[in-house]
Parts: structure tokens; C-alpha cells; sequence
């Protein structure tokens, strides 16, 4: 037997029909004595049905919209790396084909350059270099003071100086070049040599419209090109006269007509003098030479073909010398 | 007799088909769903947002925070729709998604919110007080006007805890099974009627007390 606490207990149960038979017919008998609990569960009952009654709200209008602009802004950068790139296939695709197109001919071009830039003879970077100018000035005013320099030069001149140069290097250029422009006019350049040497000075050097002017203004007879190439190859032989000798070879250009005799003359020439061949390549060959045998072994390429470039020759010493020869073939 | 007999089982079986073909229709929407189609997902959205929105306002009390909750339900199913494998229906999911937005936002706007009483507490306070006798005249809820009785059931249901205001909702206003509700709210069906009969008597309990003070 339940007790009226228990019993009273059930009521919100049955105030919603949640109750077995058993327990139903139990607190029916127990509702038909008391009071209190019939009270309660009229009460409960009111409550529930006002509960159940209570209307259902409609959803704000903008409330699908809103939803929905969120999904389709979720499900756009939830999209597949196949669809960012691909999709669509009729805009992409054309314009990725292009671009494939674009990259390949640019690959193929660079290999192509590449391979033509190696099949070229290769020269020393330090030559070619015109960032090392400034460096070679104070070289170039120590070799024009070298009573003993009788590579054939044109007079120096401020034209190749670079516009960047410190000033007191400057300030030791200028009398110089006067002291030099005083001396005794240099051998000149046989003529064929100087015509090679014009046009290759067009090609791998032009002054500043600058320096061309001031140039210009100094009333020098020779044209700007050939004065440019002229300083640049003294400035060459000098860095390799003055004290670095050892790290930077000695400089011999020869114009031949066949490459393989060339060759085979270093082969011959160069033990009978009492050098070796350190390396050779196609168009190059570096050679050790005692400094006394120099102007034999320019005599003798001297036969072979036309020399474009000497070296700076100093015959006072017993020390071995590199020396680079290069050779172009003109055909 | 007979007449009436098959015009009894003519309906039933038009009432069955019509659910199939609901359900298929659903499994179809989630198909599509799975395979990020949004159309198909706006079906569902349109078919589930009235009851989700309802059951989000009683639960949390105002109607900004029944659309956020809604809002989030979706997007939270939309990201979850290929996990859901259809053991439970999509209402129950959809509910019980609903049901964890709502407490999470309880919790965080429980400091800002104002403090109610408690029922639960209001209830211990009432333990130690003598009982009322009823009289067989009507009592004073049943006197009372329904639109009155409706804004003070609203605002007893609103002071209930968390806990008993899901239970309450989920049954007596949506009239959601104890089965679905045991897996809506993740408890067992035992506790889910314990807790709804308690969530009953609080109420009753609130507007009775709602209605003596002035």
C-alpha cells in the first residue's frame, strides 16, 4: 500500500498519461478519497493542456536565407583542389593550356641558351667583369707608370672610369693620364687587329653617354669604343703585372684559321721552352712559361695566326708565368 | 458497415505510402545532401526549420537567440551530414543538435543573465508549508484567463533549470517520444521521466505561486 505522498507523486504522470494500468487504477482509487490530490491534478492538467496549446511560432522570414548563404559560402571553400583548379573546364582549361604552352617555350629557350653559352670559348670572369673597375683603376694608374709596359695601348683616358668612383681615386687618375699623355706616343696597333678588336669592343662594351661626352670635351682623336676597349685590356694586363701575378694569368689572343694547328703548336712549342700545358679547352689553353721565354713562344703563335692580344712581357725574371692563350677561329 | 471498414483501411494505407514516400523523399535529400548538394539541403532546411526554431525559443527564451541556435543547428549539420548514418531519424538528430547549441549558449550568457528563482528551490521552500485544501469550486487556474495563464506558463517554464525546461519542452509542447528524447538529450528513458514529472509540478508549483502575488 502506497502512501499519499507517493501517490501525489504520480500525478504529473498521470496529468499526461504516462502511467501503467496498474498505477492508474491504484491512484484512481486513491483520487476518489482525497481531495487535495484530485485538486492538484485538475491543476497539472490545466497546465499541460495550456502547454500543448501554446501556438508554434513562424520562423523569421530572412532566417532560410540567412542559413542558407552560410551553407552555400561553407560548401563553396569546402570545394576539391580538382574543381578550384579545373573548373570551369571551358575558361580554365584554354587558359591553362596557354600558360603550359608559354612555360615550355620559355624552358626550351633557356636550354637553348645554355648550350650555346658553353660551346663558347670561356674567359676568365675577372676580365669581363665591369664591376671590378673601380679595383682596377689604382691598377691601371701603378701600370701606366711602368717604365717597362710595352703592351700597344691607346692613352689612357677618364672615359672608362666608372661614374661611381671614390674621389681621391680620381684625384690620382687625372695626372696621370697627363704624365702618360706626355710620354712618347705607344706603338700603334697593327691595323687588322685594331678593326677585331673595334668590333669586339662594340659588342661587349659601351661607355656611359656620360663618360662619352666628357670624353668628347677632352678632344680624344680616337673613337669612344676603341678607347674603352683600349683601357680595358690595359687595365686586364695590369691587374696581372702589378703584384698579382700567380692569381690572375697573363692574357695572349690569337686570330687563327685552323683550330686543331693551333693546338698541336702549343703541343710542340710550349715543353721546348720549358713550359707545360696546365689545361686546355676547345678555343683556350692555360700554359706555365718561364717569363724569359715569353716573347719566344709569342714569336713563334705569331706565325700560326694574328695576335690580337699581347701579353705584358717582362723578360727581367727567371719566375715561371701563366699565361692564357685564347684563340678564335675566323672562317 | 463494410463500406466503412474499407474506407478505414483505404486511409490508412494512403496515410502509410504518404510516410514512405516522405522518407524516401528524405533519403533521396540526404544523398544529394552527402554529395554537397545545397538545393537539396534547402529542402531540408525549409522542412525543419519551423519545429527546430520552436523548440530552440522555448528552450533559450527570446527569439534572437532561438534564430542564432537555429542557424547554427544547420550549418553545424551541413558540416556533419556525411557522419550522420540515419540509425536515428533526421528530426532527432536535427534536435539533439539543437538542444547541445541552446546549452552551450546557456552557458555562456549565464553570467550575463539575470538571476530568476530557482524553482527547484522554490519547491524545497514549499516542503516545509501546509498543504492547501482544495474545495470542489473551481480553482483559481482554472479561473484564470488563458492568454494570463499562457504569459505566466512562460515565464515559469523560462525560470525552470536548463535541464528540466529541455524535457518539459521536448514532451509536453513537441510531444517527442521518451525513446527519441532519451537520445536527443543522451540520458536514460527512466531519468528523462523523472525528470519530466518533477519539470511538471515545478511549473504548476510557479503558476500557482505567480497567481497569488499581485
Amino acid at each position: 500500500m502506497k502512501s499519499h505522498e507517493e501517490l501525489r507523486s504520480m500525478l504529473p504522470a498521470m496529468a499526461g498519461g504516462d502511467l501503467s494500468k496498474t498505477e492508474l487504477a491504484l491512484l484512481e482509487q486513491h483520487l476518489a478519497e482525497c481531495r487535495e490530490c484530485r485538486a492538484e491534478l485538475a491543476e497539472l492538467q490545466l497546465v499541460l493542456q495550456a502547454m500543448r496549446e501554446t501556438p508554434e511560432l513562424e520562423p523569421p522570414p530572412w532566417l532560410a536565407t540567412r542559413i542558407m548563404a552560410q551553407v552555400r559560402e561553407e560548401a563553396a571553400s569546402r570545394t576539391g583542389w580538382f574543381a578550384r583548379l579545373f573548373l570551369p573546364l571551358q575558361i580554365k582549361l584554354p587558359l591553362e593550356a596557354l600558360a603550359l604552352v608559354m612555360i615550355c617555350a620559355t624552358v626550351w629557350y633557356v636550354v637553348q641558351d645554355v648550350e650555346r653559352s658553353q660551346q663558347r670559348p670561356q674567359i676568365p670572369p675577372a676580365a669581363d667583369a665591369p664591376a671590378a673597375a673601380p679595383a682596377r683603376e689604382a691598377d691601371r694608374v701603378s701600370e701606366a707608370e711602368t717604365p717597362h709596359a710595352t703592351v700597344p695601348v691607346t692613352p689612357p683616358s677618364l672615359a672608362v672610369a666608372p661614374k661611381a668612383e671614390p674621389p681621391s681615386s680620381a684625384a690620382q687618375v687625372r695626372p696621370e693620364a697627363q704624365r702618360t699623355q706626355a710620354a712618347p706616343p705607344p706603338q700603334k696597333v697593327p691595323e687588322p687587329v685594331e678593326q677585331m678588336e673595334r668590333a669586339k669592343s662594340a659588342s661587349e662594351s659601351v661607355p656611359a653617354p656620360s663618360a662619352v661626352s666628357r670624353e668628347q670635351r677632352a678632344g680624344s682623336p680616337l673613337p669612344s669604343a676603341d678607347r674603352a676597349m683600349a683601357a680595358k685590356r690595359k687595365a686586364e694586363s695590369s691587374g696581372s703585372a702589378a703584384g698579382v701575378t700567380g692569381m690572375q694569368p697573363q692574357r695572349l689572343r690569337l686570330v687563327v684559321d685552323d683550330q686543331t694547328t693551333i693546338a698541336e703548336t702549343l703541343e710542340v712549342i710550349v715543353p721546348r721552352l720549358g713550359g707545360t700545358i696546365l689545361e686546355r679547352r676547345t678555343g683556350s689553353a692555360r700554359v706555365r712559361i718561364p717569363e724569359d721565354r715569353l716573347p719566344e713562344l709569342v714569336e713563334q703563335l705569331a706565325r700560326s695566326g694574328r695576335i690580337a692580344e699581347r701579353p705584358v712581357m717582362d723578360t727581367t725574371g727567371d719566375k715561371m708565368l701563366e699565361l692564357l692563350i685564347i684563340w678564335q677561329v675566323v672562317k | 458497415m463494410q463500406i466503412f471498414g474499407n474506407f478505414l483501411l483505404q486511409e490508412m494505407s494512403d496515410d502509410m505510402s504518404a510516410t514512405n514516400t516522405e522518407i524516401a523523399d528524405e533519403q533521396q535529400l540526404l544523398t544529394a545532401c552527402r554529395n554537397g548538394d545545397t538545393h537539396a539541403f534547402e529542402q531540408l532546411v525549409l522542412r525543419y526549420q519551423r519545429g527546430l526554431y520552436n523548440v530552440a525559443f522555448r528552450i533559450s527564451g527570446n527569439e534572437a537567440d532561438a534564430a542564432e541556435i537555429v542557424q547554427e543547428t544547420f550549418l553545424a549539420a551541413w558540416r556533419k551530414i556525411k557522419a550522420f548514418r540515419g540509425e536515428a531519424r533526421l528530426s532527432t538528430w536535427l534536435t539533439s543538435i539543437a538542444v547541445n547549441q541552446a546549452r552551450t549558449r546557456w552557458q555562456q550568457n549565464r553570467q550575463k543573465r539575470s538571476r530568476e528563482e530557482s524553482l527547484d528551490a522554490s519547491a524545497e521552500e514549499k516542503q516545509g508549508a501546509p498543504l492547501q485544501i482544495a474545495s470542489e469550486q473551481p480553482s483559481a487556474l482554472e479561473l484564470l484567463e488563458r492568454s494570463v495563464l499562457r504569459g505566466l506558463l512562460e515565464r515559469c517554464i523560462r525560470a525552470l533549470d536548463q535541464g528540466f525546461r529541455e524535457v518539459l519542452v521536448l514532451r509536453d509542447m513537441r510531444e517527442m517520444p521518451y525513446d527519441e528524447m532519451g537520445q536527443v538529450l543522451g540520458l536514460r528513458e527512466g531519468t528523462v521521466k523523472s525528470r519530466l514529472f518533477r519539470a511538471r509540478e515545478a511549473v504548476r508549483d510557479c503558476v500557482t505561486k505567480g497567481m497569488a502575488q499581485p
